[in-house]
C-alpha cells in the first residue's frame, strides 16, 4: 500500500497521534532516553560519512552533487520554484491534503493568482510521528506522498525530494530515516523512488546547487546537539565551491531542523551554537543568507532582521497538531556568525504590502482563541483522563483509610459531626501524608511529576510556583472529589441495594451491611471516581494547561492534546537571479477522513493522478507575503575574503 | 512621475570632485556610486534629456530625431536621439540622451557564460576578487531585470519557439529592464506597468523601461550630484593645481571654434561609451596626454548581426503600436522577449545566441515599403509550393496597402543575433571624429554562422531570410552592430591595456613603470571590455562599473552609503505619518489593550 496502489481502505488510515494517550507516553518516554543515548554513543552521520568518503579527492566529487544550476533541468523560464514543508506524517487527513496541495500542478491562491508546482521539494524535519519505524515511515509519510504523486505514467519520477531529519527522525538513532532516504549512498541515486518522489540524497544533510549561484543547505544538528565534523566539512567545501563562480554572487537558504531563534539557549550546547556555526561558514565565503527555514513548530511565523535583510521563517506546518503562535516575542536575538542579531517579528506582509503586525498565523487572537479548546482535554484525551481517575482513586483510597483518632480519615471526613471540613481539612490532610508513608510518597511523587512537567520559560521560580499550584489544584479536587463520589455512592447504594441484595442472595452470598459497604467501597465508588471523576481530574488538568497557555506557557502541550489539525501552512519559493519571492501558504481547514474520496469512484481519475481526492477542492490562501527578499538588499557579509571589503 | 533633472551648461560650476562624463550605464554608476561617497559630482551628457512621452511617434519626428555621421560628413541635429555612425567596415547605433543607450535599447538583462572571464584579455583581478559578482549584485539591484510572465503567449515568442525547434532548442525568458508592475523602482522613482506595446528601441512613452535616467542619475541628482545635457567633452588635460581640465563645448555648434571652455575636478569618470570615451581618449593623447599605444584597439561589435525573416507563414506580431496603440492587435511584448541559447558549446568562443526582437512603431509606417523591394531583390527563401507562394505575395500587398500591421511585415520576424568575433577592430581619430577600421570583421566565421543560424530558423517559420538591410552590398557590405565594444580596453599594464582592472587610465610618459596610471582618471563603460562577451553587454558593463567604483571608493577611503533614494523635494508624495508627532503608545499586556481605546487627553484641556 505504501506505493499508492492496491485496495485503500480509508478508514483504516492513520489517525492524528493522540501524544497523551497513557500507553503512548510510556513508550515515548523510554524511547527518547534511550536515542539520547544511542545519539550520543553511534552517530549515525559519523558512520554515513565514514561510508560516503571524507579523503580530499573524494570530497570534490561529493560537493559537486545534487547540481541543478542548468535552468533547463528544473527552470520556469529565468526562475526555479521550491517547496518547502515539514512537521508532516502525522495523521492521513493533514499529512495527505498538504502532500496534495504541494503535488498539484499548479494551485490557484486569490489575490495571487497561479502558482506553479515545485519541482523540489525540501523537507525540514519530523517526517513521522510519534516513533520512526519503518512501517511508520511507510504508513505515515511514504503512502499519503506517494498517493498524491504517483510515479510518472513510464514509471520514472517527476519531482525531487530532500529531506532533513528532525528530532522525532532521530529518535531510532536515525536508522529507518538512513533507509528511507539515503539510498542513493549505497549506489541507488536513481531507483531511490518515493511515488514519484526521487530522493537523491547521500547523507542526512545536503547542499543543493540551483541556477545563479544559489544554494539550499540542509543542515542536520541531530536532537538538537552538535554539528558533527564532517558535516562541517561538508559545509566547507560547500562553501568554498559557492565562492568561486565568478559572475554570481553565492545567495544561500539555510534550512535547520529547528527555529533555534524561537527557543532559549540550550546549556547542552556548552557555548557553540549550530546555527552561527553554519551561516559563518556561508558568510565567510562571502554569501548572503537570504532566508534561514526550521520547522518544529507547528506554525508559521516570520522574523526579520533589519540589519542583513535575513528572513527567518518557522513553517511545521505539514500535518502535525497545531500549536499556537501568542507566545511568540515581538523581538528575538539569534546568534549570527560572530555577532547578535536581532530579530523582528512585527513585519507582517499583506497584500504586497507591509501591515506592521506580527507575521504569524494564526493571528495571535485567533490562537488565544484556540487555546480554550483546551478545556475540553478530558474529552479528547479521555485515557489520561482515566488514568488520572485511577491515581485520584489510588491516592484517595490510602487518605482515607488513613488512621485517625481511633477513626479513619474518611470516616471522620464524613461522619463526624464535630468535624468541620473547614478549615479541618488543612489540619487533617497533611497529618494524613505524615502519619501514612506510602500515601506521603505518593504525594511526593506526585508533586515532583507537576514540577518536572511544569513550563521552565519563566525561570525556576515561575516553574516551582505553577507545578505546585497545580499540585495544590490537584490535591484540593482529590479531596472535593472524595466528598462528592462518596455521597453520590452513598446514594446509589441506596438505591441500587435492594436489586443487589436479590443477586446476592440468589448467589448464596452474605447480604449484611458490611457486604453493602464494600460495594460501595470497592466498587460503586472506585467505578465514579476512575470514569467520572478522572473527567474531572482531566479537566483541572486542562485548565491548567488553558490557562497556562493564555499566559504563554505550556503552548505546546496545550495544542498537544487537541491534536487539531488544521492551520497548516507550507512555503513556495520563486528563486531568481536577484531576488528570492516566499509565497507563505496556508490552509485554513484540512478535510476530515468522511471527506476523501477514491478518484476511481469519482470516475475523474487519470491514470497518472492522485488515487485519493477531496470532496471539494481544498482551498489554500496566501497567509503572509509574498515576501520579496532583494539579494542588493542583503547585507554583504563583511570579510567575505575579497581584496576589498 | 520621473522628474526633470537636467541643467543647462551655463549653471556650471568652475571646480567639482568629479565629473562623469556620459550617463549611459557606466556613467549612470559612477554617478550615483560616488555622489552616495558625498562627493561634488557632475555630469556632462551631449544628449538632451527625454522623460515618457518626449519619445518619436511617427517616421517625420523620428527622421528628426536621427544623426547620421560618416567620412562624408554629418547629417541631421547632433542632438538627436538615435545616433547611426557610418563607417567603411562597420556601421554602430547608439543614443544620445540623458540615459544613454539604454533610452533606446532592448532592455535584455543577461549575464556573460562564466567561462568568457577566463580569456586572458582579462586581467587576472577580475576573477580572483570577487567584486565582478558583488557588481552583477548591485546591477541588477538596481535595473530590477525581470522577464515578463507573459513572454510565451506573445506571438513573436511562439514564433521563435517554431525557429527553435529547428535546432532542438526552446526558447527562454528573457529579464528585461522593464516594470511589468507600477509603482517606484528602486530609485524610488514611479514607473507605470508595461502595456506591452514593442515600442522599447524607439524610447519608451509609457514610462515602464528602466532607463538609467530613472534609475542611476535620479539616485545621483538625489544624492546631490548636479546633471548637465548638450555639454560634449572633447578632450582631457592635466590641470596644475586642481587635478584633471574637462574640454567641453555646447553640442549643438558644430565646431568647437570659440566655443571651447573647460571645468577642473579632481576626478574624471570617463563614461561616454565605447566611441564616445575612446574618441575623448584620442583626442587627449593627440593633444599631448600620455597613453598606452592599445587606445582604440581591440574594438569589437560583440559578434553582432540584425537579420530579417520576412513574410512568415505564421504570425509574428513584431511591430511596436506605441501608446495609444497604432493599430488593434494583440500585445506585442517588449522589444525583445525570448532567446535561443546556444553558448552550451565545448570552446566558449563558439557559442551564439539569438533572439526576436520588436521594431519600433515609430518607423512601422516606412517599413512595408522599404522591406518588400529589400526582399525581392536580396531576400531569399526556401520553395514554396505555387498555393503558399500566392498567399505570401497577397501578405506583401496586404503591407503595402494596409500597413505594418498587417499581411507580410506583420508576420516579419527580426533577429539579433550575437557571438563571439575576433575582436581586433581599431578606432582612430579621423579629424573630429572617431572611425573604425576592421577590414577583415565581415569575413569572419561567425558572421557566417550566425547568417546560417537565422537562415535556418527563418526557414522553420516559412519566411524570406533577409540581411539587414543596412548592411546589404549597395550599403558597403560591412557590419552594424549595437554593441559596440573596446577601445579602452583593460589590461594588466599598459603593455596589454589602456586601464587597469580597476578602470585607472595607464600613464606612459617617459621613465613610469608600466602599471603607473594617470592619478584621478577611470574610464567605466562598454570601452574597458575586452573581448567579445557573447551575449548582450549591458549588464556586464553596469557591473564592472559596479566593481571599479567599489575599488574607487576603497582606494580613497569613501563608503558608498547604502542608503535608500531620498525622496526629492520636488516629487510629490503623500505626507508621511509622522511619527515622532504622536505620543508613543502604552505598551500594554494583551489583556488590557481595550484600554487603548480611551481617547488621550489633549494637551492644555
Ligand atoms: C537598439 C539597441 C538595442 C540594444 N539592446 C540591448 C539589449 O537588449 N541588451 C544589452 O545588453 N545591450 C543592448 N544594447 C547595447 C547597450 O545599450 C550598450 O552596450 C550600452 O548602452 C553601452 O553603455 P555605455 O555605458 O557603454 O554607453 P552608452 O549607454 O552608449 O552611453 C554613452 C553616453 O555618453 C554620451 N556621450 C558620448 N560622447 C560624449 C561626449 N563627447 N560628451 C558627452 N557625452 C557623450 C552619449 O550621448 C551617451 O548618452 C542595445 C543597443 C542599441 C543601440
Ligand atoms: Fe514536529
Amino acid at each position: 500500500m505504501a506505493d499508492g496502489s492496491g485496495e485503500i481502505d480509508l478508514r483504516a488510515l492513520p489517525k492524528m497521534v493522540r501524544w497523551y494517550s497513557p500507553a503512548h507516553l510510556v513508550s515515548t518516554g523510554w524511547r527518547s532516553v534511550v536515542s539520547e543515548i544511542f545519539g550520543q554513543y553511534a552517530d549515525q552521520r559519523i558512520m554515513q560519512a565514514t561510508i560516503d568518503g571524507f579523503a580530499p579527492e573524494i570530497m570534490k566529487m561529493v560537493v559537486g552533487r545534487y547540481n541543478y544550476s542548468d535552468l533547463r533541468e528544473l527552470g520556469d523560464g529565468d526562475k526555479v520554484w521550491v517547496d518547502y514543508i515539514a512537521d508532516l506524517g502525522d495523521g492521513f487527513d493533514s499529512t495527505y491534503a498538504m502532500a496534495s496541495l504541494v503535488s498539484q500542478p499548479q494551485i490557484d491562491i486569490e489575490g495571487v493568482g497561479t502558482l506553479p508546482g515545485a519541482k523540489m521539494l525540501i523537507m525540514g524535519g519530523d517526517q513521522v510521528y510519534p516513533f520512526p519505524t519503518r512501517q511508520a515511515y511507510r504508513e505515515r509519510f511514504a503512502m499519503p506522498y506517494a498517493t498524491a504523486l504517483p510515479p510518472a505514467p513510464d514509471g520514472g519520477w517527476r519531482r525531487l525530494l530532500f529531506v532533513l531529519p528532525g528530532n522525532h527522525d532521530w529518535y531510532d538513532g536515525l536508522s529507518s530515516f538512513d533507509h528511507m532516504f539515503c539510498k542513493a549512498r549505497f549506489g541507488h541515486a536513481a531507483e531511490n523512488k518515493i511515488g514519484g518522489w526521487l530522493c537523491p540524497q547521500h547523507r542526512s544533510y545536503f547542499a543543493i546547487r540551483l541556477p545563479h549561484n544559489w544554494w539550499i543547505w540542509g543542515a542536520d544538528i541531530q536532537l538538537a546537539q552538535y554539528l558533527d565534523a564532517g558535516q562541517i566539512l561538508y559545509f566547507e567545501g560547500i562553501a568554498q565551491e559557492m565562492k568561486a563562480h565568478p559572475t554570481e554572487a553565492p545567495k544561500l537558504i539555510l534550512c535547520t531542523a529547528e527555529p533555534s531563534w524561537n527557543y532559549d539557549k540550550d546549556e547542552k550546547l556548552q557555548g557553540e551554537d549550530n546555527l552561527s556555526t553554519i551561516t559563518k561558514i556561508a558568510t565567510d565565503a562571502g554569501a548572503r543568507v537570504a532566508a534561514v527555514v526550521a520547522g518544529d513548530l507547528h506554525h508559521y511565523s516570520r522574523y526579520e532582521s533589519k540589519e542583513t535583510g535575513t528572513q527567518f521563517f518557522t513553517a511545521g506546518g505539514g500535518g502535525a497538531y497545531f500549536s499556537p503562535t501568542h507566545y511568540l516575542d515581538d523581538t528575538r536575538k539569534v546568534a549570527w556568525g560572530d555577532r547578535k542579531l536581532e530579530l523582528n517579528l512585527k513585519c507582517q506582509i499583506k497584500d504586497g504590502k507591509p501591515t506592521g503586525e506580527p507575521s504569524c498565523w494564526p493571528s495571535r487572537g485567533e490562537s488565544r482563541w484556540l487555546s480554550l479548546r483546551t478545556l475540553a482535554f478530558p474529552f479528547s484525551n479521555y485515557g489520561y483522563a482515566v488514568a488520572l481517575g485511577v491515581i485520584y482513586w489510588v491516592m484517595i483510597w490510602m487518605f482515607s483509610t488513613t488512621p485517625y483518632n481511633g477513626k479513619t480519615v474518611g470516616e471522620t471526613i464524613l461522619h463526624d459531626p464535630s468535624f468541620h471540613w473547614w478549615p479541618g481539612i488543612f489540619m487533617l490532610a497533611p497529618l494524613a501524608a505524615a502519619t501514612n508513608v506510602i500515601l506521603g510518597i505518593w504525594c511526593l511523587a506526585l508533586w515532583v511529576v507537576l514540577y518536572g512537567y511544569a513550563d521552565s520559560a519563566w525561570g525556576k521560580k515561575a516553574k516551582l510556583l505553577l507545578g505546585t499550584l497545580h499540585w495544590l489544584a490537584h490535591i484540593a479536587t482529590m479531596i472535593a472529589l472524595y466528598y462528592a463520589v462518596s455521597y453520590v455512592s452513598f446514594y446509589l447504594v441506596e438505591s441500587a441495594w435492594p436489586q443487589a441484595r436479590e443477586v446476592l442472595e440468589n448467589l448464596d452470598l452474605r447480604t449484611t451491611p458490611d457486604v453493602r459497604e464494600l460495594l460501595r467501597a470497592i466498587v460503586i465508588f472506585p467505578l465514579i471516581m476512575i470514569f467520572i471523576g478522572g473527567l474531572v481530574a482531566g479537566f483541572v488538568w486542562g485548565a491548567y494547561l488553558t490557562i497556562s497557555c493564555l499566559m504563554g506557557l505550556h503552548c505546546d502541550q496545550a495544542f498537544a492534546s487537541m491534536a487539531i489539525p488544521d492551520y497548516k501552512n507550507f512555503l513556495r519559493m520563486k528563486v531568481e537571479p536577484n531576488k528570492l519571492t516566499i509565497y507563505s501558504i496556508g490552509l485554513r481547514r484540512t478535510p476530515r477522513r468522511w471527506s476523501w474520496r477514491k478518484t476511481k469512484d469519482t470516475g475523474l481519475g487519470a491514470v497518472a493522478g492522485p488515487a485519493i481526492v477531496p470532496a471539494r477542492p481544498l482551498r489554500p490562501s496566501l497567509i503572509d507575503g509574498p515576501v520579496e527578499i532583494r539579494v542588493g538588499d542583503l547585507k554583504r557579509p563583511s570579510g567575505s575574503g575579497s581584496a576589498v571589503v | 512621475m520621473q522628474a526633470r533633472l537636467a541643467m543647462p551648461a551655463s549653471k556650471l560650476k568652475a571646480h567639482y570632485d568629479v565629473v562623469v562624463v556620459g550617463s549611459g550605464y557606466g556613467a549612470g554608476v559612477a554617478a550615483a556610486r560616488l555622489a552616495r561617497c558625498g562627493r561634488k559630482v557632475a555630469v556632462l551628457e551631449r544628449g538632451r534629456e527625454f522623460l515618457p512621452g518626449d519619445f518619436p511617434e511617427n517616421v517625420a519626428q523620428a527622421s528628426r530625431e536621427t544623426q547620421v555621421s560618416g567620412a562624408r560628413g554629418h547629417m541631421g541635429s547632433r542632438t538627436a536621439l538615435y545616433d547611426v555612425r557610418v563607417g567603411d567596415d562597420i556601421h554602430v547605433m547608439m543614443a544620445c540622451g540623458l540615459g544613454g543607450t539604454s533610452l533606446i535599447n532592448a532592455n535584455v538583462c543577461l549575464a556573460p557564460d562564466p567561462r568568457v572571464f577566463d580569456d586572458a584579455a582579462w586581467p587576472s583581478a577580475v576573477r580572483r576578487d570577487r567584486l565582478l559578482a558583488e557588481g552583477f549584485v548591485r546591477a541588477r539591484h538596481m535595473l530590477r531585470p525581470e522577464a515578463s510572465s507573459r513572454t510565451q503567449s506573445y506571438e513573436k515568442v511562439r514564433a521563435l519557439r517554431l525557429a527553435a525547434s529547428a535546432f532542438e532548442r526552446s526558447v527562454e525568458p528573457i529579464p528585461l529592464h522593464v516594470s511589468h508592475t507600477s509603482g517606484p523602482n528602486a530609485a524610488g522613482v514611479h514607473q507605470e506597468a508595461c502595456k506591452e506595446c514593442g515600442d522599447c528601441c524607439g524610447g519608451c512613452n509609457v514610462g515602464a523601461k528602466t532607463t538609467v535616467a530613472s534609475t542611476y542619475i535620479a539616485d545621483a541628482a538625489a544624492f546631490g550630484a548636479e546633471v548637465f545635457t548638450g555639454v560634449r567633452v572633447l578632450s582631457l588635460s592635466k590641470d596644475e593645481r586642481n587635478g584633471w581640465r574637462v574640454w567641453a563645448m555646447p553640442t549643438d555648434e558644430d565646431t568647437p571654434r570659440g566655443h571651447k571652455y573647460f571645468v577642473t575636478a579632481d576626478i574624471v569618470v570617463l563614461g561616454a561609451g565605447t566611441l564616445g570615451s575612446t574618441e575623448i581618449l584620442l583626442r587627449s593623447k593627440a593633444e599631448g596626454l600620455a597613453l598606452s599605444h592599445w587606445l582604440g584597439s581591440r574594438f569589437t561589435s560583440n559578434g553582432d548581426a540584425i537579420a530579417l525573416a520576412y513574410n512568415n507563414d505564421v504570425e509574428v506580431n513584431g511591430i511596436g503600436v506605441g501608446d495609444p496603440p497604432k493599430a488593434a492587435v494583440p500585445p506585442v511584448g517588449q522589444a525583445v522577449n525570448a532567446l535561443i541559447d546556444l553558448r552550451d558549446t565545448k570552446d566558449v568562443r563558439d557559442g551564439l545566441a539569438m533572439c526576436e526582437c520588436a521594431l519600433p512603431s515609430a518607423f512601422a509606417s516606412a517599413l512595408p515599403a522599404l522591406l518588400a523591394p529589400g526582399a525581392a531583390v536580396f531576400g531569399e527563401h526556401e520553395k514554396r509550393t505555387l498555393g503558399d507562394e500566392l498567399e505570401a505575395i497577397e501578405r506583401a500587398t496586404d503591407s503595402l496597402l494596409k500597413g505594418a500591421y498587417q499581411g507580410a511585415v506583420h508576420n516579419t520576424q527580426t533577429f539579433l543575433a550575437v557571438g563571439h568575433d575576433a575582436g581586433n577592430g581599431v578606432m582612430r581619430l579621423d579629424g573630429d571624429r572617431v572611425a573604425i577600421e576592421w577590414t577583415n570583421g565581415p569575413g569572419q566565421r561567425v558572421f557566417q554562422r550566425i547568417e546560417e543560424m537565422v537562415r535556418t530558423a527563418t526557414h522553420a517559420t516559412g519566411g524570406t531570410y533577409m540581411r539587414n538591410p543596412a548592411t546589404e552590398k549597395i550599403f558597403g557590405g560591412n557590419l552594424m552592430t549595437v554593441h559596440p565594444l573596446g577601445g579602452c580596453t583593460m589590461g594588466e599594464t599598459s603593455r596589454t591595456g589602456v586601464v587597469n582592472h580597476k578602470g585607472q587610465v595607464f600613464d606612459t610618459s617617459a621613465g613610469s613603470s608600466p602599471d603607473a596610471v594617470h592619478e584621478g582618471l577611470y574610464v567605466c563603460d562598454g570601452a574597458v571590455v575586452p573581448c567579445p562577451l557573447g551575449i548582450h553587454p549591458l549588464l556586464t558593463i553596469t557591473a564592472l562599473a559596479e566593481r571599479t567604483m567599489i575599488h574607487l571608493a576603497h582606494d580613497h577611503g569613501w563608503h558608498i552609503s547604502d542608503a535608500p533614494t531620498p525622496v526629492r523635494a520636488t516629487q510629490q508624495t503623500p505626507a508621511a505619518a509622522p511619527s515622532e508627532g504622536r505620543p508613543r503608545e502604552r505598551r500594554l499586556p494583551w489583556f488590557a489593550r481595550w484600554l487603548r481605546r480611551a481617547p488621550a487627553p489633549v494637551e492644555g484641556e
